[in-house]
């Protein structure tokens, strides 16, 4: 039927399994994390590490908990899979190579005093609110995830007011953290409303 | 176009009738695009209370155009429908059938 719109359906239920707030709660719980690290001006941290490989167990966990019982049980299309893992690995490199980016010219200033990449590292505020924006921007274009993009302006708005405001830089990031899981909490309440628990109907 | 290739794709007298149902046609097309999922995942997608959905179910079961597949995830025994070969292909004619009716349409 010419009015049946096949990528839309795919697209809704992907969605709608997304709704829930969870990736925003441990997004965010991951960038107050990252907060920690310039908090205690450690780059590499026991906790940190360990923390950050709890977070994917915690959102498997938490999707099994919530999602699953209310909203029914799914498994998407290998393109659709595809294209979540696309958006995860999109944000592991380029959370990496930013990361990597970062320490390298940190350490060429150091080491070369290479000038061009002095103003970045003393704007880092802007330099960082950039880099958030694109990462955030591309995993809302290969998630279809559009509060991804609000993210994104979040954090450049944030880091951008901070350049006048007498913060200190881990609390923009908490901040970003901060406000990115709260609104995730706020979308599971929701969630929880929209698709209680049916009795007797669970996995049915 | 001839007047008789026309006058074929006017004819809907041999439309599967199953398909041809508002719940099960929305059945069939979750089931096109997903792998699979159970009826919870179903019923919130349409849209529906649960009603006589799992008539519908039944009825594309017995055409053969789903399957149940029963699995333990997490320890938890999960019911899922998939689409088969046969449904798939009966979803594809009927939508060939339903373009070629609509577009032979007047505006």
């Amino acid at each position: 039927m010419e009015n049946i719109d096949l990528k839309e359906i795919e697209r809704r239920a992907y969605l709608t399994y997304h709704k829930d707030g969870i990736l925003d709660i441990y997004l965010g719980m991951g960038i107050m994390t990252l907060a920690s690290v310039f908090f205690f001006e450690v780059f590499v941290s026991t906790g940190t590490s360990g923390i950050m490989v709890l977070l994917p167990i915690l959102y498997a966990a938490s999707k099994k908990q919530y999602t699953i019982p209310r909203l029914g049980y799914v498994k998407f299309s290998q393109s659709t899979m595809g294209r979540a893992r696309n958006s995860v690995t999109l944000a592991l490199i380029l959370g990496s190579m930013s990361a990597i980016a970062g320490l390298f010219a940190f350490y060429s200033v150091l080491s070369t005093g290479i000038n061009w990449i002095e103003p970045l590292i003393v704007n880092w505020k802007i330099t960082l609110a950039a880099i958030l924006l694109v990462v955030f921007s591309l995993f809302g274009y290969v998630s279809d995830l559009r509060r991804m993009y609000y993210y994104g302006m979040l954090s450049l708005i944030l880091f951008v007011s901070g350049m006048f405001l007498p913060i200190p830089g881990y609390m923009l990031i908490l901040a970003v953290g901060g406000i990115i899981s709260i609104n995730g909490i706020t979308l599971l309440y929701r969630f929880t409303k929209e698709y209680p628990i049916e009795k007797g109907h669970e996995n049915e | 176009m001839s007047k008789d290739d026309t006058q074929k794709d006017l004819d809907l007298s041999d439309i599967d009738k199953i398909i041809h149902e508002p719940v099960r046609l929305s059945i069939l097309a979750h089931l096109y695009v997903l792998d699979s999922a159970d009826a919870l995942f179903l019923k919130n997608q349409i849209g529906l209370t649960w009603g006589n959905f799992s008539t519908h179910l039944k009825r594309l079961e017995d055409a053969g155009y789903i399957q149940v597949h029963k699995e333990f995830v997490d320890r938890k025994p999960v019911t899922s429908y998939r689409l088969t070969d046969l449904g798939r292909e009966a979803f594809q004619q009927y939508r060939e059938q339903m373009s070629g009716f609509l577009k032979e349409l007047p505006e």
